[in-house]
């Protein structure tokens, strides 16, 4: 019974935040496109986006649903790789900087970090090119490279110059999100190292890969996992920098065209569409920090 | 066993020398995608760099400025105002259909449908076929420009637009942005034929096979087109030999592709003049010539076709450039501080009043750094000035309502000629007969009218040069606008690629007639 309350209060707030973010993105329509609002009020606008009506592109002459669903698996994929990436990298860094602190290559991995999240986007973004694409000549500058269509999704993960050309673009958003989590995967598991089941694991002659394995990084996983869904919309402003930078034929690609050219209705359609994945990444958050975490899942059985 | 790692690098690298060798494709890409295959759909220099790979003129300019036979093998001024084509017998379109004497009256009522060219070809009345490989083109009046306008006729295959498409809109609509038919299909005569096309993505185009012009010394039979918007990214893949020629290149970049071994940089003087409108219709101050005097002496645009651009405008003083029949050698660019405030005291506005301005940051090579450079430079005449800059896309909304004190334009005069500028920028504001379209600053003396019209029936050139050389002595003593340069051009290439060969100065390469040296 509680359950069926939380899911609707969420449902309801979800739904709340869509109808004020229409109304910001109606705003924004009448600010860039002054003629789409003038035969359109704020109360029929709202009802077209219930509907799932989010008009049609002013450049394009086609549905914005439509066009930003089309560039929508680009931007997935480089959102997929990059969190790829930054799970790949953190969980070595996190454990090995939390085990051994004092070591001097914890100390410079601590250090270098600083430098990642301090340098802005296309700044990183650019060195990158220069070094990995202008000088030592190992991976291509822009675009997406050869796609393989799977039904409808157009994938790039299927070819190698696919995944040559999404190194560069993923390689640069995940050094911007990397020191993040990795200072709090270590923070955590230093907090985790300290704690009685741990010491009773240590006293009880557990092997320390297992300790660090199954006792401290899952219990230090649940708060990555509320940041990394905090973190999405950081992702997805830092997506629009890099795919500008690296021609990335995805969402955020799509937005600085509309914005550039005043493609009113699609700028405010994209709104809303952000507004609505960000809603559903919290939620699958929410979810996914139920099933991990162990507490929850006891007060479940009960 | 150690340096197996480096194997994956070394194999990298030979797949992209091995893309590098089919050099067949050529990989070219620009600021921004021409936005409809449709030549008379939106006047724009993308639209004209791409019209010449698809279709073909009349007649077209050569690099050294000379006219040059296309479709019509020779051309005769039979009067003042009548010049008479004859055209090549054996071209077809890539549809298959045979060119031939009606395709170019029909093009030309097409293009004088088309909001974006009408203003351009209005001078001309009519084509009048004489048989089926002779047209003649007709003006309503004497007009010295018919060659230049038949330079702009690109001709396209009147059967093939014939009917309806599958949406039931006629074949041969011209509409901008519409999505039309024409802007998706082409039927020309041009070199190339479009292969595949994502809009904003990519165009790949492809040598036509029976192309007519068997003396072309071109071996490019790939082209692959990608706008890529951000111009570092641009110069980054051109140095990482993602890509063989780039456009444009902004001055920063200059340097490092100049220095690297296997790239060439390619400028030129242009003939793109960077100008502030000076809003009268908004401001009675500017209305005062000596307040304009002050503007024009206050603003270092030398100093800014140095510093800002590098060395990578020539600074201006009038609107045509050298080599232009109006251009005056004498109006030179005028920057004297001292006597910019005098004239200021003298009108009696010596404690200076606030302006507002707008200015593009997205159009021409530094734009809003310029527009804050004059900010700057105002402030010393004590004239505060209220910047504010925008995409291209709201700017021009903004400056079709004249909707700011001082704005910036650029202009490329449309027919290659002095008399355009005049025209467009500063003609008296005329909604009916389209002249003084852009002339945002609402200047307006009938003299200069007198003489631009004047100027355009008159067939006898010296005549003719005189009358445009006086029209920019009277805007020089006006101060009608503030001229700031003319704006190079600056092509990035593969060594091997010599731009320079092809080039107009249009910025229109001559893809077509590119031979790139096989490695």
């Amino acid at each position: 019974m509680n359950n069926v309350a939380s899911v609707l209060s969420r449902l309801i707030t979800s739904a709340l935040i869509i109808i004020l973010v229409a109304m910001v993105s109606y705003w924004v329509l009448g600010l860039i496109s002054p003629d789409e609002t003038r035969n359109l009020n704020l109360a029929q606008y709202l009802l077209q986006v219930v509907s799932g009506d989010l008009g049609q592109s002013q450049f394009y002459h086609q549905a914005n649903l439509q066009l930003v669903l089309q560039v929508l698996p680009a931007t997935f994929e480089l959102v997929l790789v990059t969190s790829l990436l930054v799970v790949l990298v953190v969980i070595p860094l996190g454990l090995f900087t939390a085990i051994a602190p004092q070591h001097k290559l914890a100390r410079s991995i601590m250090a270098v970090s600083l430098i990642g999240i301090s340098l802005p986007v296309f700044l990183t973004g650019s060195i990158m090119v220069y070094f990995f694409a202008v000088e030592l000549n190992w991976l291509p500058t822009f675009g997406r490279g050869t796609t393989v269509p799977i039904g409808s999704w157009q994938s790039g993960l299927l070819t190698v110059s696919g995944w040559q050309h999404i190194m560069l673009p993923a390689a640069t958003l995940s050094l911007a999100l990397l020191p993040l989590f990795l200072r709090l995967l270590r923070a955590e598991l230093l907090q985790v190292m300290q704690s009685n089941p741990v010491r009773l694991a240590q006293a009880m002659g557990i092997t320390p890969w297992r300790i660090w394995l199954f006792y401290g990084l899952r219990n230090a996983t649940l708060p990555m996992i509320t940041m990394a869904g905090l973190q999405f919309g950081t992702l997805m402003a830092y997506t629009i920098v890099a795919e500008s930078l690296f021609q990335w034929p995805g969402a955020g690609s799509l937005f600085m065209q509309a914005i550039n050219r005043s493609d009113g209705p699609l700028v405010s359609a994209h709104l809303i569409l952000v507004a609505i994945m960000f809603l559903s990444v919290s939620a699958i958050a929410d979810l996914a920090y139920g099933l991990f975490n162990p507490h929850l899942a006891a007060w479940r059985r009960q | 066993m150690t340096l197996s790692w480096l194997r994956y690098p070394t194999l990298l690298c030979l797949c992209l020398l091995s893309t590098l060798a089919s050099a067949n494709t050529l990989r070219v890409a620009y600021d921004a995608d021409p936005v409809s295959l449709d030549p008379y759909e939106q006047l724009s220099g993308g639209t004209l760099q791409l019209a010449h790979l698809l279709y073909d003129p009349l007649i077209r300019w050569t690099p050294k400025q000379d006219f040059e036979g296309r479709l019509a093998t020779a051309w005769q001024r039979l009067d003042s105002r009548t010049i008479r084509f004859n055209l090549r017998h054996d071209v077809t379109f890539s549809s298959g259909n045979p060119m031939t004497a009606l395709d170019v009256k029909w093009s030309l009522l097409r293009a004088k449908s088309s909001p974006d060219f009408k203003g351009i070809f209005k001078p001309i009345s009519q084509a009048r076929v004489i048989d089926s490989h002779t047209v003649d083109l007709i003006t309503e009046q004497p007009y010295a420009l018919l060659e230049n306008m038949a330079t702009q006729l690109f001709v396209m295959d009147s059967l093939h637009y014939q009917g309806f498409d599958h949406n039931q809109r006629a074949k041969d609509a011209v509409e901008k942005h519409g999505h039309s038919y024409a802007s998706e299909h082409a039927s020309g005569t041009g070199p190339y034929h479009v292969t595949q096309r994502q809009q904003g993505t990519l165009l790949k185009l492809t040598r036509n096979p029976v192309y007519w012009d068997h003396a072309s010394p071109g071996n490019v039979q790939h082209i692959s087109l990608t706008p890529i918007h951000d111009s570092a990214t641009r110069s980054a893949a051109l140095l990482a030999g993602d890509l063989d020629l780039i456009a444009p290149v902004p001055p920063i970049d200059h340097y490092r592709i100049n220095k690297h071994p296997d790239i060439q940089l390619f400028t030129r003087s242009g003939a793109r003049l960077i100008s502030l409108q000076m809003n009268q219709q908004r401001r009675p101050e500017l209305q005062d010539i000596r307040v304009r005097q002050a503007i024009v002496h206050a603003i270092n645009n030398k100093g800014i076709a140095s510093k800002i651009m590098r060395g990578f405008a020539t600074p201006a003083g009038q609107q045509s450039p050298p080599g232009y029949q109006g251009h005056l050698a004498s109006l030179a660019p005028r920057y004297d501080l001292a006597l910019a405030q005098k004239l200021m005291q003298q009108a009696g506005y010596g404690s200076g009043f606030r302006l507002s301005m707008i200015a593009p940051n997205n159009r021409y090579v530094n734009d809003a750094k310029i527009a804050q450079t004059v900010v700057i430079m105002l402030a010393k005449i004590n004239i505060k000035v209220d910047l504010v800059t925008m995409p291209k896309a709201q700017y021009w909304k903004k400056y079709d309502q004249a909707s700011s004190d001082l704005m910036m334009l650029g202009w490329h005069s449309d027919t290659e000629d002095s008399a355009n500028f005049s025209e467009m920028l500063a003609m008296c504001r005329n909604p009916d007969s389209g002249y003084g379209r852009y002339n945002g600053g609402h200047y307006c003396n009938p003299e200069v009218d007198r003489l631009v019209s004047a100027s355009a029936k008159q067939t006898n050139l010296k005549k003719r040069t005189q009358m445009l050389q006086q029209v920019e002595q009277i805007l020089y003593q006006d101060a009608a606008f503030v001229p700031l340069h003319w704006q190079h051009l600056a092509w990035g290439a593969r060594k091997g690629i010599n731009i320079k060969d092809v080039l107009t100065v249009m910025n229109i390469p001559y893809l077509a007639d590119l031979v790139v040296a096989q490695p």
